[in-house]
């Protein structure tokens, strides 16, 4: 389990680590390490053989998270726990702590950052699907100057057209979820590895019949790359979501389009089934609170 | 709700302070682990030393047409590179349990043409860190024509299949039947008929620590020191020294602290001979830690057994025939015991605990292109305790029965003890109604089955599953296991040795990968010697130290092992109280023994085990005849082996919907007859159970096409297991002086037929009648699928 050999950087401020994979020769391969956790395995297998690894780890101002109005900004290096620890997060975007108690491990999510899990864009990871809901936004700077990105279109692309050369995720933006609002994450684990299988982002208005007057959804685990449902939350939109066997004709006609994905503790098929099952289950859950 | 008591025989002992045996103390090893300070072959590092890295095969059947090693040979920090045509005249690793008249084919060093499994080793790297011997292995070019695999081993048993060695025909290695036959006369007179198909899958036994091996010739003294992990240090050192042709005075095996065995580090393998042999070439030590990855697919596998069985009974469910045909999958290659585990493990075991007055068996080993299969935790026991017991359960809901009912009507009755079954297994002792019984009135069997109603009136699937698993252990007699051409003794060691300051060691050539030797083996000597357990160090492991020993496997320290330090220390107890009855001038059989001091009986006179230690190693004020020392050597070799069983009852309801199985509860009573040390007898129960559960619920190799195991296969963690309910009974065994029989493998051997037959009775009423391990649920949802439009069609066809 040793890796291929690699130089290393440790660059001090960003303007350094923005400089550093700048003027990188074209057939530099670079890594960027932030949390480590999908890269150390993949390194440690070989599936990975970057020229160059850029440690993010001695740059301080990625550490921070700080307050906006309606939203906070968490620095690429805030790790999972801290991240989910905010005090934003315990008021204004609670499904964060459904995915805490949910996602990989303490060691994992005491190392992980929640930016390196937008960025890594794991199938079966459970950070993207609540960071979709919540409408989050990255931050992405190169010396050329800095954008904004939805990650739900960051997410939807092939790997290689992410990002630029030269471009480096900062930075992610959450909004507050809406005054009122219900959520939940959801998923059902793989026995061998404990990634989702089928998992449930949800935040959920409800009217005063406790119809559904709003609803963000997204899938993770089961499809091919985690993405919101928006077809399926415009139909959701005054539906009674209490009622589990009209929820069940409703949501499987909208999977049918969608591409899953399969191993051999469960197959695609198996995934579409589960998935369907677990949103009906988790918006009546949400529902009958 | 759960209970965790000791038996009645345990808790009396318990009272008496004087005596060790029954006494559940913790392990006095685990300081040293729990501060990281265990001490694995891997920590080993010597000077000058060197590391080797594997080039394995992806392919699982592959002609290599090209190895091409130079830039690996040039590579920074490389000393040594070799491919097969490297180590011609190496011979290949021999099996050492080999069925009579089997077709034998050994594990290769190295690849010489023909590839036969995913993860065979095509060449080996050393170099002076390990960063380059892997670095380099990553240069290595090969070009193979790959072939087709053949993976599943009925298959394989095809006319016309291609062969995985061109002289074997049918792939097959060996065929064993067992039995007297009769079965069609017997069927032909039964009210029932059932054919029952079931598998055992394939499992990668996966031990935290993998292989580690580190080899070390000095040419000065031609001393070869091997570190291996692993579980029988003699009989490496046998294997190793015959196939290399070196003297085996001369080498010296030792294997330190081992991180988990569960059966495959009791094999000797290739990557063992290359590193002995390079090490001897070059004269410098040579180190190779086994990756996750490597472990996957070099290291043995278990289980992957197909049987049919045929299985006749009366109107009241008393069998009274059962025919057996299992179709083993051994893997490319006959690893060490590839031949015995599937056949004569399985076979004699086929009756269980049950008196089946007309039996047969037929059992064929098949090679296939896949990692060798070999003995893990069970070994064989489970295979055919599934089998019986899945029968029982068919048995009883075809006809309407009770599963417990059906099992009281066709136990062993204690009369009939020892019982010889007609497959071939001595049943030693048990009380197997009275086991059962304990075991449903503690689970509340009774409620358990209203409950179960009232599911079932509200749609819901719950299933109560009941396991009454054997299994044989403490191997055993000699002549016995040589007929059967099993290449080992049945007997095990213990030198025990007082020293002058009245401290003493425990030499024993049983080998602890977990279990807790250290503990159990000071409470057996402490209690002959009348001293406690924390004055005794027990020594293992390593061959210039320990005499000859058979090694740890088969359920079979304590008995075998612990019996000869037994013996051994009673021999020392007896010549320390002929001492001190001269030393406190009494007759030795008045002198009495407690907590280190010996003393006449009225207590008048007394003296320090110490004093009497120190008195027989000067010779200075006892008789000449007496002889010098307090050191006795003892090789106990048993005639009979002992049957452990038990009643293990699951509890279980799916998730009609998704498939899911909640394991809602979990019972083992057990009976290993005397229990040492219940803590630990109750943890080799716990750490069983987790396997076991393991491969009903969670494990498979998952083979691909190719014969690769799955990147990720799945082991059981502790959140995937119920809190465990565990009791025992004790039936002593009579065929050791301690009484005890095997605990090690009971729980992987009882517990998947115990959550299989729960979940097929929760199934039943959907007309589900068969479901395969492991029950993921994607498999269980499917058999409730295909069982609901089965029953459609057939309402659709009315």
């Amino acid at each position: 389990m040793i890796p291929h050999s690699f130089d290393y950087m440790r660059p001090q401020t960003l303007s350094d680590a923005l400089q550093k994979i700048e003027h990188l020769t074209p057939q530099t391969e670079v890594a960027i390490l932030a949390g480590g956790q999908s890269l150390l395995s993949a390194l440690k297998q070989r599936r990975t053989k970057p020229n160059l690894i850029v440690d993010l780890g001695s740059i301080s101002d990625l550490s921070a998270t700080r307050e906006v109005p309606d939203g906070l900004e968490v620095g690429a290096m805030v790790r999972q726990v801290d991240f989910a620890g905010h005090h934003f997060v315990h008021a204004h975007a609670p499904i964060f702590q459904d995915v805490a108690a949910a996602a990989g491990d303490p060691m994992i999510r005491r190392n992980g950052t929640l930016v390196g899990a937008f960025c890594e864009v794991d199938p079966r990871g459970d950070w993207v699907a609540a960071g979709l809901v919540q409408d989050a936004i990255l931050e992405i700077s190169s010396l050329s100057g800095t954008r904004r990105e939805p990650l739900e279109s960051f997410a939807g692309k092939p790997r290689e057209s992410r990002l630029k050369r030269g471009e480096l995720v900062t930075k992610c933006i959450l909004n507050a979820a809406p005054a009122n609002s219900i959520s939940a994450y959801r998923k059902c684990k793989h026995n061998a590895v404990g990634w989702s299988i089928a998992g449930v982002a949800v935040v959920l208005e409800l009217d005063n019949e406790r119809k559904c007057r709003a609803i963000k959804l997204a899938a993770a685990g089961a499809t091919t790359f985690p993405q919101r449902l928006r077809a399926l939350e415009l139909e959701l939109q005054g539906v009674d979501l209490s009622d589990e066997d009209n929820l069940d004709r409703l949501i499987r006609p909208h999977l049918t389009a969608l591409e899953f994905f399969g191993d051999s503790y469960a197959s695609a098929g198996y995934r579409e089934k589960r998935l369907a099952i677990q949103i009906r289950r988790t918006l009546a859950e949400l529902t009958k609170s | 709700m759960s209970t965790i008591s000791e038996s009645s025989a345990t808790s009396k002992d318990l009272g008496n302070e004087t005596k060790w045996i029954g006494r559940p103390i913790p392990r006095m090893e685990d300081q040293r682990f729990l501060v990281g300070k265990g001490k694995y072959v891997d920590d080993i590092v010597l000077p000058n030393q060197l590391f080797a890295a594997f080039v394995r095969s992806p392919h699982g059947h592959a002609r290599m047409l090209a190895l091409d090693l130079s830039r690996a040979r040039t590579a920074s920090g490389v000393v040594a590179a070799y491919g097969g045509s490297d180590i011609q005249g190496l011979k290949d690793v021999p099996p050492n349990w080999v069925l009579p008249g089997s077709h034998v084919k050994g594990r290769p060093a190295l690849v010489r043409e023909m590839v036969r499994h995913v993860g065979e080793a095509v060449a080996v790297i050393v170099a002076e860190t390990q960063a380059e011997a892997v670095d380099a292995a990553a240069l290595v070019t090969v070009t193979y024509d790959v072939l087709p695999a053949l993976i599943d081993q009925n298959l394989a048993l095809e006319e016309g299949a291609p062969r995985v060695h061109a002289d074997i025909k049918n792939n097959t290695a060996t065929i064993m039947p067992a039995g007297a036959g009769g079965f069609d006369a017997a069927a032909a007179e039964a009210h029932l008929n059932i054919k029952l198909t079931v598998k055992n899958q394939r499992l990668i036994p996966f031990p935290i620590e993998p292989r580690a091996v580190n080899a070390d010739f000095d040419a000065a003294t031609g001393r070869l020191t091997f570190y291996s992990s692993n579980q029988i240090p003699h009989m490496l050192r046998r294997m190793l020294a015959a196939a290399l042709e070196f003297p085996e005075h001369k080498l010296r095996v030792i294997s330190p602290d081992v991180g988990g065995g569960f059966g495959p580090k009791m094999h000797f393998y290739p990557e063992e001979l290359l590193l002995a042999w390079i090490t001897i070439q070059l004269g410098r030590p040579v180190k190779w830690t086994e990756t996750r990855s490597e472990n996957n697919v070099a290291t043995t596998h278990g289980r992957d057994h197909n049987m049919v069985a045929d299985i006749a009974a009366d109107a009241d469910g008393k069998i009274l025939a059962l025919r057996v045909r299992g179709v083993a999958n051994i893997g490319a290659y006959l690893s060490s015991m590839g031949t015995g585990v599937p056949t004569i493990n399985v076979a004699l075991f086929l009756l269980g605990v049950y008196a089946i007055p007309v039996s047969e068996a037929l059992i064929t080993c098949v090679y296939t292109n896949t990692t060798p299969v070999d003995a893990y935790r069970g070994a064989g026991r489970p295979e055919a305790a599934y089998l019986i017991e899945r029968a029982i359960d068919r048995v009883a809901l075809e006809l309407g029965l009770d599963p417990a009912d059906v099992r009281f009507r066709n136990f062993i009755q204690p009369e009939q003890l020892p019982y010889r079954q007609g497959l071939g297994t001595k049943i030693d002792s048990g009380q197997f109604s009275n086991t059962l019984n304990l075991a449903l009135e503690k689970i509340n069997y009774k409620a358990l089955r209203k409950e179960q109603e009232t599911a079932r009136a509200e749609g819901r699937l719950f299933g109560v599953g009941i396991s009454n698993y054997t299994e044989t252990c403490a191997m055993g007699f000699g002549p016995l296991l040589g007929a059967i051409g099993f290449d080992r003794g049945g007997y095990e060691s213990a030198l025990v040795r007082v020293h002058p300051d009245g401290h003493v060691s425990v030499f024993s050539g049983s080998h602890s990968h977990g279990q807790g030797h250290v503990t159990t083996f000071a409470q057996i000597a402490a209690d002959s010697l009348g001293i406690t357990p924390n004055e005794i160090e027990v020594i293992q492991g390593d061959t210039d130290q320990v005499p000859f020993g058979t090694g740890t496997f088969n359920s079979r320290s304590v008995a075998v092992g612990g019996s000869a330090i037994k013996i051994a220390s009673d021999r020392i107890a007896e010549k320390m109280k002929k001492i001190a009855g001269h030393l406190l001038q009494s007759p030795p059989d008045k002198i009495v023994v407690s907590r280190g001091v010996f003393g006449t009986e009225d207590g008048q006179a007394t003296i320090k085990a110490r004093d009497i230690a120190k008195a027989a190693w000067t010779g200075h004020n006892i008789p000449h005849d007496f002889g010098i020392g307090l050191e006795e050597t003892e090789f106990y070799h048993p005639v009979d082996m002992s049957s452990p069983y038990g009643a293990h009852i699951a509890v279980v309801e799916i998730d009609r919907e998704t498939g899911d199985v909640d394991l809602k509860r979990y019972l083992a009573v057990d009976d290993c007859g005397v229990i040492i040390n219940p803590l630990l007898a109750r943890g080799q129960v716990h750490g069983g159970l987790a396997q076991g559960i393991g491969q009903a619920l969670y494990e498979t190799a998952a083979l691909d096409a190719d014969g690769c195991p799955t990147a990720e296969p799945s082991i059981p963690r502790s959140d995937m297991l119920p809190r465990f309910e565990t009791d025992h009974t004790v039936s002593p065994s009579n065929t050791n002086p301690l009484g005890v029989k095997g605990i090690g493998e009971a729980g992987a051997v009882g517990a998947p037929p115990a959550i299989a037959n729960a979940i097929i009775d929760a199934l039943w009423p959907l007309g589900v009648k068969e479901v395969d391990m492991p029950f993921t649920p994607e498999r269980v949802l499917n058999a409730i699928e295909e069982a609901v439009s089965r029953d459609a069609k057939k309402v659709t066809a009315r």
